[in-house]
């Protein structure tokens, strides 16, 4: 598990009990591994709205466990496909920061 | 160990849910996991929660639109809108949120123990919320008893008898008062009368007006009758007051001697507003106090004494109309106009402009009546309005009488109409004989059944008032049954729709009215403030 993630459960949350806390680790690994594909596929048919509600879903389950990096990028992605960003939303900006968001979790798995 | 508290939390994320809930885990809350908003709202209507938990951006309906179903049936009930929102909140979502009083706000990325201090104080409003909702309720049960322990002090609302006819309309401003009145015999055909008012009004003037009214009670019972003046009794009142009041409080008062032997009566006013005389024949209104005697207020200066010479005296007539008011009597404004308050002339010209054959017992309801209906209709103070005429209608061949609203003494009433009746030099009394007591049988019955307030002192009475000419008989019943709430102001057509439903009772489970119908050419009903006044219009061919 990341350390980083799994001192903020303890700290934030109140956790102490690992096996909850390997618990809802494997929860958020799974949810993210689910909303990862589907904003995949809502950026290939260009529905930006759609990748806007995913990365917002994504957001918010980074923010739950305090996974910091990603919840920011999730954004920019998030305001990215509202119209809300620096620039319109574009197959290319959008999947820039899809990959990002791609790397982030890796790096998270691996750590 | 007390029941947890219950909180149903929504998220269309099952991974916030779970967030959640390992938070939560070990704590003395009990809670329920939605995922979707509808079935949220359906277990809520279902069950009893202590909190609402729920996000903002959901599939479906978002948490607002839940907040606002959920506000439909309960106001009070915390919701905390937990959302990762915040990060681009501005100020319409600030304003959403904080729209309704008891919302609140956590991000997504809550520490334990922030979500736990947020519920405990969203808690604590609702609790204080009802704590002092249960106290006011209290509160406004211990009044509502101390507004008809009161009433029950005063006298009853309606006195005749074969000196004078007598009745008055009491409201208090708030369920109690500090107006008070008293009326009692001295001696053959002669009374002592207190109308007082203790300055400001609700709780503490009601305070001050109880042991007050208990004095008065004491001295009228053992004062000598024989040396007793307004002046004396002024004096004793203004010594009781000073030396056990000393709160800034003070009472003006208007204590009169009705002589109705020799038509004669004296009285002194401390600050008090001067009584109304109107001779009724003539439409005219009298003088009573042309030099503008009286004195100060009681409760100023426990020396002061009330001096004789500033009694008034005052000879009456058979025909003399007398009323007395608080105060509270003249501060009737205007919703309308807010300035506006009602004014001596407008009442005068009322007064002038009523029946001579009016009974005095309604007086006081139609000058209320008349007020509201001229649009003063925001009280500001106690009101208190008594009406006085001496009886004469024994002279006029009219016949009046009370009983209490009892139907064992309805019998009483029908022998007096019935000894009436026959003595009477009218004709055609003695020919409605039969009727006018059949009739009235009926009509007094139905006002004891269906009035059933027997208990209730301040509205307890019925007079019946007889009313010959040449060719028809006038049979007047004045009641305050339990069908009218006083204390509500009825629009017009909710009078109407009562008295339907009133015909329609008496109709079907009385055999009354079909009867009374049949007798009577003419039935006229109204209501004024609380008081049902019925004519029944008697014609000899009919």
């Amino acid at each position: 598990m990341n350390k980083e993630i799994v001192d903020y459960m303890k700290e934030n949350l109140g956790l102490d009990d690992m096996d909850l806390i390997q618990e809802l680790y494997d929860e958020y690994v799974n949810t993210i591994k689910e909303r990862l594909p589907s904003a995949n596929n809502a950026l290939e048919a260009k529905d930006f709205q759609a990748l806007a509600k995913i990365a917002h879903a994504m957001k918010g389950c980074a923010l739950n466990i305090g996974h910091e990096s990603f919840a920011v990028t999730a954004k920019e992605l998030e305001y990215l496909g509202k119209g809300l960003g620096p620039e319109p939303p574009t197959a290319e900006n959008c999947s820039a920061l899809l990959s990002k968001l791609n790397t982030i979790f890796e790096d998270f798995l691996k750590a | 160990m007390p029941d947890k508290k219950k909180i149903l939390v929504i998220d269309d994320e099952q991974f916030s849910l779970k967030t959640v809930q390992a938070c939560m885990r070990g704590t003395d809350y009990s809670l329920t996991l939605c995922l979707d908003p509808q079935e949220a709202y359906s277990k809520f209507k279902s069950e009893s929660y202590d909190v609402i938990i729920t996000d903002i951006n959901m599939n479906g309906i978002n948490g607002f639109d839940l907040r606002g179903l959920i506000r439909n049936s309960n106001k009070l009930i915390p919701i905390i809108f937990m959302s990762s929102l915040a990060d681009n909140m501005d100020n319409t979502l600030m304003k959403q949120i904080t729209a309704d009083r008891y919302s609140y706000y956590m991000n997504k990325s809550f520490k334990k123990m922030d979500l736990l201090m947020m519920i405990e104080r969203a808690l604590e409003v609702p609790n204080a919320q009802q704590q002092i909702a249960a106290l006011k309720d209290g509160i406004e049960k211990d009044l509502r008893l101390a507004g008809q322990i009161q009433k029950f002090m005063l006298p009853q609302w309606s006195m005749v008898n074969d000196d004078f006819v007598m009745s008055y309309i009491y409201e208090p401003h708030a369920q109690v008062s500090g107006d008070l009145h008293e009326f009692f015999p001295i001696g053959a055909h002669r009374y002592i009368s207190v109308v007082g008012d203790i300055s400001g009004h609700g709780i503490s003037a009601a305070l001050c007006m109880t042991p007050i009214q208990l004095f008065i009670k004491n001295l009228f019972a053992y004062q000598s009758q024989e040396t007793i003046t307004p002046d004396l009794v002024l004096t004793q009142l203004n010594k009781i007051f000073c030396n056990n009041f000393k709160q800034n409080v003070y009472m003006t008062c208007l204590i009169v001697l009705w002589d109705f032997e020799n038509n004669h009566l004296i009285y002194h006013s401390a600050g008090h507003p001067d009584m109304i005389c109107l001779n009724f024949k003539q439409k005219m209104l009298k003088q009573i106090n042309p030099d503008k005697l009286g004195s100060m207020p009681i409760g100023f200066d426990p020396s002061n004494t009330y001096l004789p010479e500033n009694n008034v005296e005052f000879d009456f007539t058979d025909d003399d109309l007398f009323l007395a008011f608080t105060d509270g009597l003249m501060d009737i404004g205007s919703s309308q106009f807010p300035e506006s308050f009602i004014e001596e002339n407008e009442i005068y010209d009322f007064l002038t402009s009523l029946n001579e054959n009016e009974c005095t017992v309604a007086i006081p309801f139609l000058i209320r009546n008349f007020i509201e209906q001229i649009g003063y209709d925001r009280p500001s103070d106690d009101l208190f309005l008594v009406a006085l005429r001496k009886n004469t209608d024994p002279e006029r061949n009219v016949f009046i009488s009370q009983i209490n609203t009892d139907i064992n003494e309805t019998n009483d009433m029908l022998d007096r109409v019935h000894d009436y009746l026959l003595s009477c030099p009218v004709e055609s009394c003695q020919k409605l004989e039969n009727d006018i007591e059949i009739l009235l049988g009926e009509v007094l019955i139905n006002c004891v059944q269906h009035g059933k307030d027997n208990a209730n002192l301040t509205s307890n009475g019925i007079i019946v008032k007889i009313h010959p000419y040449q060719d028809k008989v006038n049979v007047t019943v004045l009641e305050r049954g339990i069908f009218w709430d006083p204390n509500r102001n009825y629009s017009g057509a909710e009078i109407d729709k009562l008295l339907d439903e009133l015909n329609n009772t008496h109709a079907q489970h009385g055999r009354g009215l079909p009867l009374i119908y049949n007798i009577a050419s003419t039935v006229t009903r109204m209501h004024y403030r609380g008081l049902n006044k019925s004519v029944f219009g008697i014609k000899c061919d009919s």
